[in-house]
């Protein structure tokens, strides 16, 4: 985080004050069935398997009434658990000030997020960020910036809370009556967890974060020694320390399971599971450390001599980098960059720009560590030549150029040029006591180094422009990218009869296309109203050019020549009909029956099978990124809009429960009104037959599961109105209006397209509105 | 002066880029070097000992606890989509085999080891006293070239295939081999790679010991499970028997067959101890004194994974090993002929009057088992059916009770455990496989060797309880086609669900007896004590060769390795 500095010279004092709700999307929370749609559709799954009903019409009529909670429970246990708001609130005070040669700045800021969503257990987050900033001008010449920063984050939360999502996503509404009388909570064998009593039974666990950073900058102007020359020091220290405290071993409760004798809906016994044991320690459960150590300095030369500037620079710099995880030892982390920079300007039209870096990594062997590589770079200010400068229609026009190349090293390891050993498991001999065993830790070769290994190289041209007409009221920039990443590390497939499968090498290539585009429009620039809206448009594909893999036996099998991202699976050819089940090609992932998936058969062996029959059927990252963001003010009202999108891309809706049931999962309205049935065998349905075993047929990556990820999304706006001169001076009040996913734009309607797990198995998307006070005093 | 603090300061930027071992990485547990590891005694036992721990399975499972009976005729998994049951019926091929079928990258990393150490163990001290360290040298010299014949064998057992018209072993590899030149092997005769690996074992037999016992530093009973002359003859034996059978032997040579029965006889007049009389199969694998064992695993102990994967549903196992049909009608009747020949077998009541072994490799409906001798109810709708278990009932009729202890339970609560351990050789199978080279070389009364094929039959069948054996003495007067057959029945019968059947299967070399259609029963209850037996066909084996696809992936990195006929 980039320290604010004290520039200005007066004292200032700003507070904010800032208290919100965030309310949780309603419409994108998961709708489940309830009890009685829950075991009308498990009775459905049953006979789909040829099985009995396990509820019976009496049991189906008891879940519809309602009128014995107890024998047949319809529990929501999401309500049950969670607020459907939550509150925040957040101060930040700023005083900043100083003198001619002094100046300081002092940031306090704290927020809390109280109970969060819960309505039950212990739960809270306090967060206390405190940065500070002293600027002195040590002489005429010397400067010195001094920054420190330090916050403490702690995080409260019950030990039931790992466990609450997995149990919202699966277990059904029928399973037990969450609470049977006051504090006595019900179970059921197959569903052993209850959430309700484990958050208001279990203790807690708290998360300690501290962070802590401190730099010192100093700028020496050394024009005295030659015009034109400074020198610019930086060192840095960070430092973050994160713990967590818990209470343990968890403290147990009974719960009990109802049984039911008579027809009259209260229990007759309850059978008890568990005992009460309150007692508790404090363990420490994790301890993390990390520092870093960051120097820089530059000699920097810039001048002009008549038409012609020069600016350039020897930049050098080390980073540091440790870190433990509860005292593990831990390579620490190393890196020295050395670069070369020069530019040069005519009359500001034509510009050079030459780099030469000199970047050292710790993976290599000392001879291969340092490697240098140079980037060109030219552009021409057309707008400042004679015939566009009086030009009224084009204010600005600049072409720009460059091709340079970067080393690329991606791999962690330490020490991938040497053949090395480790030791591995135990092997025991023994006859027949213990006692007389004979235990031996075995020896491995764990690598074969490759002495040949080095940098790999990115090789980057750039082509752009800025464009700017109309009196400056219209802004495009366009620029179009090739990066090419050859000799990429990754493992060498060797015949594995020399005692290992591969090593690594330079081998990789993979090639990224693309563009960033934005444009910019001044629709109103007038004393009391302006309105400016910005949008930008990104997109490329990266693609595979060479990687490890060996001559496959079908050509879409392969890797190469596919986008990095590309999802591979069986192509998916709707679901069964009647008379298809024994038809070729036969799936051998477990019987077929009319309402499962149908996959066509590649390779036409008559057979679909795991990795033959897979090919590429889409990617899972966007192929375009776009962004919108509009401001408006109007005298002292202002209106601030962000929005984004993503599209041109596939989401694996698999693994979600909501979008796919089999064996004892949980059924979504989604499962409930998609999904095939024998009734209506519909082959194109988007959900397969309902069964109660985990089928494998179905339950594989294809094409039936891939949904279109696209959305556009308001993310944010801001409402305000600022006092001005309160008082006289320049004091300011400023009251603000603010919210965020405002409102979303996409296919997918069910569940939140920017993460289809909220409200599944994590916390649910949320919408914020927040009202603020912000008060600055001089 | 001021120039000269500046002129200071840039000298520091300089000489900062000039650190030249600010890059260096210390040095980091988990990366020793090779001079390490040789000089350091525990770090070089340690890649022999690396070798011994892969030479037996840890566990009897194939993979997800699945046992390799499912890959036969013997079994099917109640987990229709279980990976090695997918095989069984077709999915086996050179880019996607079964890891346990595929064992080729961690046999070769075993052999490098072995290559390695031996290359460079003379040198160790393993002892500081000479003399004890000249006799560990011996000791792990032996050890050495009798797992580097172990582990040929492995692949060979694995990959040996037809090529053209000659059966092909491996690539045979005895010294740490560089890269490039790995590129170039070839695959050795089958014949080639069998004389290599006895030439192993020849040279393991100058060094190991005759047992380990006592407390001796070299041979001492803590060191139980090495090689002993024992287990090296044992496993010549083996070998040739192998060589021998049809699959790999196509011109049936018969002197092959003289020397399977030779060095088997010299295996089992060297161990020469009585056979375990209390042998039956559920007792054989945790009574660590047991006899019949020549070469196993160490011993597991707290280990209840075997019931949890085999027990039926109502006793909270995993009901996963589902015996066939095929394997029950094997099994025949107490008075020792198959169920066809039987005078006390009633089709009606098929699990009364059978062969003592039946009730100890089966669960079947109505048996007691475990520590509570729980009924187990199979017939339809019963607490074990597939009915009521639809994901984990039997498929096939029968649940597995050989290899599970009594002494656990998984229900009501977990308790009690017993060790357990596997066996790579045992006297059972040596014995079998001498009485098949014995009838195969001259018949059922040859006694060249000591022990006629019939006679070493009546032996094991008199243990199995089959006393006043008259069908065996009539069969043998039929002669030799007719006692093979017995031979490989009693095979299949003595040592299911040990992991040999599919290899026997295999070298027997005949596709028609491996894909087969596995059957199981669907029993209904008449009433409480009556039940209607219906066959069924559960599962198809099929497999495309009696040969095993070499990796696809070597194949296609080395230069010369000829995949075998029909992938």
């Amino acid at each position: 985080m980039e320290t604010k500095k004290g520039i200005s010279e007066k004292k200032e004092i700003s507070l904010e004050v800032d208290r919100g709700i965030s309310f949780v999307q309603k419409n994108y929370l998961p709708r489940w069935a309830n009890s009685y749609e829950y075991a009308s559709l498990y009775n459905e799954a049953s006979l789909n398997d040829e099985l009995p009903e396990p509820y019976s019409a009496e049991d189906l009529q008891g879940y519809q009434s309602g009128e014995s909670p107890l024998r047949y429970p319809d529990e929501n246990l999401y309500d049950q658990i969670f607020n459907s708001r939550m509150n925040y609130s957040r101060v930040n005070l700023f005083f900043r000030g100083g003198d001619n040669s002094t100046r300081y700045f002092i940031n306090l800021a704290y927020q809390n997020e109280g109970e969060g969503l819960y309505k039950m257990g212990k739960f809270g987050t306090d967060d206390l960020k405190l940065r500070t900033n002293l600027d002195v001008d040590l002489s005429d010449v010397i400067h010195l910036n001094v920054g420190a920063m330090g916050s403490v984050n702690l995080a409260e939360y019950s030990n039931a809370e790992s466990e609450v999502w997995g149990i919202l996503s699966s277990y059904p509404p029928n399973a037990y009556p969450v609470e049977i009388a006051t504090d006595t909570f019900g179970t059921n064998p197959a569903y052993p967890i209850n959430p309700v009593g484990d958050l208001t039974e279990y203790l807690s666990s708290q998360d300690i974060n501290r962070t802590g950073r401190f730099n010192i900058k100093l700028d020496v102007d050394l024009s005295s020694l030659l015009p034109g020359l400074k020198m610019d020091n930086l060192l840095s220290y960070d430092m973050v320390t994160r713990s967590t405290l818990r209470e343990r071993p968890n403290k147990t409760y009974p719960l009990f399971q109802p049984v039911f004798i008579d027809d009259d809906g209260i229990p007759d016994s309850l059978i008890q599971y568990g005992l009460s044991d309150p007692s508790a320690g404090v363990s420490i459960a994790n301890d993390y450390y990390s520092a870093q150590f960051y120097q820089y300095s530059q000699l920097a030369y810039k001048r002009q001599f008549g038409n012609h500037a020069i600016d350039a620079g020897i930049v050098n710099s080390f980073k540091y980098y440790s870190y433990r995880l509860n005292n593990s030892f831990e390579q620490d982390i190393k890196k020295q960059d050395l670069s070369f920079k020069f530019s040069y300007s005519y009359n500001n039209k034509y510009n050079l720009d030459f780099i030469e870096s000199y970047t050292g990594i710790m993976n290599l062997p000392a001879d291969k560590r340092f490697q240098a590589y140079p980037t060109v770079g030219v552009s021409w200010l057309v707008s400042e030549e004679s015939f566009l400068k009086s030009s009224e229609l084009v204010n600005y026009l600049k072409l720009r150029a460059s091709y340079g190349k970067m080393g690329v090293f991606n791999s962690s390891e330490l020490f991938i040029h040497t053949t090395y050993w480790d030791q591995s498991g135990w092997t025991v001999f023994n006859n027949r006591t213990e006692t007389a065993d004979g235990r031996f830790r075995g020896t491995i070769r764990e690598q074969i180094g490759n002495e040949e290994i080095t940098w790999g190289e990115l090789t980057e041209t750039n082509i752009g422009t800025d464009i700017s007409i109309l009196a400056n009221k219209l802004s495009v920039s366009f620029d179009y990218f090739t990066r090419t990443s050859e000799g990429l590390v990754d493992n060498y497939q060797i015949p594995s009869i020399v005692g290992l499968t591969s090593y690594q090498a330079n081998i990789g290539s993979i090639e990224k296309v693309g563009f960033d585009a934005s444009l910019f429009i001044r629709l109103m620039d007038k004393k009391d109203f302006d309105l400016n809206l910005n949008f930008n448009l990104g997109h490329y594909v990266s693609t595979v050019l060479v990687n490890n893999e060996l001559d496959v036996p079908y050509e879409w099998m392969s890797r190469i020549n596919r986008p990095t991202d590309a999802i591979f699976g069986l192509e998916a050819n709707g679901l069964i009909d009647d008379d298809e089940t024994t038809e070729e090609p036969i799936a051998l992932f477990g019987t077929v029956n009319p309402g499962n998936i149908q996959y066509t058969d590649l390779n036409d062996d008559g057979v679909i099978q795991d990795e033959i029959d897979e090919k590429m059927i889409g990617n899972n990252t966007p192929r375009y990124n776009y962004g919108l963001y509009i401001s408006m003010r109007y005298k002292q009202t202002s209106l601030k809009i962000n929005g984004y999108g993503r599209s041109g891309y596939n989401i694996n809706t698999l693994n979600n429960p909501y979008f796919y049931a089999y064996g004892n999962s949980k059924y979504s309205e989604y499962t409930l009104n998609n999904r095939w049935t024998a009734e209506q065998p519909d082959v194109d349905a988007s959900h397969p037959r309902l069964t109660t075993t985990s089928n494998s047929n179905d339950r594989r990556a294809s094409t039936y599961w891939l949904m279109d990820g696209g959305y556009f999304r308001i993310k944010s706006a801001e409402l305000a109105y600022t006092f001005e001169d309160v008082r006289g001076g320049t004091n300011q009040i400023r009251i603000f209006a603010r919210g965020t996913n405002l409102f979303t734009f996409s296919k997918i309607k069910d569940l939140d397209p920017e993460n289809l797990n909220l409200g599944v198995t994590t916390y649910p998307s949320m919408q914020t509105f927040s009202l603020g006070l912000s008060l600055t005093f001089n | 002066m001021k120039n000269t603090v500046y002129i200071f300061l840039i000298l520091i930027i300089l000489l900062g880029s000039s650190c030249e071992d600010y890059l260096d990485t210390y040095p980091f547990n988990g990366t020793y070097s090779e001079e390490y590891v040789w000089s350091t005694p525990t770090f070089a036992e340690g890649v022999l000992m690396e070798v011994f721990r892969n030479a037996h399975p840890s566990s009897w499972r194939v993979q997800n606890n699945e046992l390799m009976a499912v890959l036969t005729d013997d079994a099917v998994s109640s987990n229709i989509s279980s990976v090695p049951g997918n095989f069984a019926q077709g999915l086996q091929s050179p880019y996607n085999n079964l890891s346990y079928l595929d064992t080729w990258d961690n046999d070769y990393e075993s052999i490098f080891n072995l290559n390695k150490f031996l290359e460079n163990m003379e040198n160790v001290t393993f002892d500081p006293d000479s003399l004890v360290n000249q006799r560990f040298i011996r000791k792990y010299k032996g050890d050495a070239y009798f797992l580097r014949a172990y582990f040929h064998w492995n692949l060979l057992k694995r990959y040996a295939g037809l090529v053209g018209d000659q059966v092909l072993g491996i690539p045979v590899v005895k010294k740490s081999l560089d890269i490039e030149e790995s590129y170039t092997l070839e695959r050795e005769t089958y014949m080639e790679t069998v004389r290599l690996i006895v030439e192993d074992c020849d040279s393991a037999l100058k060094y190991v010991p005759d047992e380990y016992t006592g407390n001796d530093i070299v041979t001492g009973v803590y060191l139980y499970g090495s090689p002993t002359q024992a287990i090296v003859r044992s496993f010549i034996g083996i070998v040739y028997a192998f060589a021998a059978s049809p699959a790999y032997n196509i011109n049936n040579d018969i002197a092959l067959w003289d020397s399977a029965a030779k060095r088997l006889s010299e295996a089992l007049i060297l161990i020469d101890g009585p056979l375990n009389s209390n042998a039956l199969p559920a007792k054989n694998f945790h009574d660590p004194e047991n006899p019949d064992v020549i070469w196993r695993s160490a011993y597991l102990t707290s280990n209840y994974a075997n019931e949890l994967a085999n027990y039926p549903p109502s006793l909270r196992g995993l009901g996963l090993t589902n015996p066939s049909q095929n394997l029950v009608d094997e099994f025949g009747d107490a008075m020792g002929f198959p169920l066809s020949e039987s005078t006390i077998y009633d089709p009606e009541n098929p699990y009364l009057n059978r062969d003592a072994r039946f009730y100890e490799t089966f669960i079947y409906n109505g048996s007691a088992i475990g520590m509570d001798s729980s009924k187990i109810d199979i017939y339809s709708g019963g607490a074990d059916s597939r009915i009521i278990n639809k994901d984990n009932g039997t498929r096939t009729g029968y649940y597995l009770r050989k290899l599970l202890s009594e002494k656990v339970s998984l229900f009501p609560q977990r308790r009690g455990v017993e060790p357990t351990f596997f066996v790579t050789i045992s006297k059972t199978d040596l014995y079998l496989l001498f009485a098949e080279a014995m009838n195969e070389l001259g018949g059922p009364n040859d006694q060249r060797y000591g022990l006629s094929a019939r006679n070493t039959l009546l032996k094991i069948r008199k243990r199995a309880g089959i006393a006043a054996d008259t069908y065996l003495l009539f069969a043998s007067i039929e002669g030799k086609d007719k006692v093979s057959e017995i031979i490989r029945n009693e095979r299949r019968v003595e040592l299911c669900f040990e992991g040999k059947r599919y290899w026997d299967l295999r070298r027997w070399g005949d596709i028609e007896k491996i894909n087969v259609q596995v059957r199981g029963v669907d029993i209904e209850a008449v009433n409480d004590s009556t039940f209607t037996y219906t066959e069924k066909v559960v599962e198809t084996r099929e497999y495309q060769s009696i040969y095993n696809p070499l990796p696809y992936d070597e194949v296609i990195k080395m230069d010369n390795l000829n995949q075998n006929a029909g992938w």
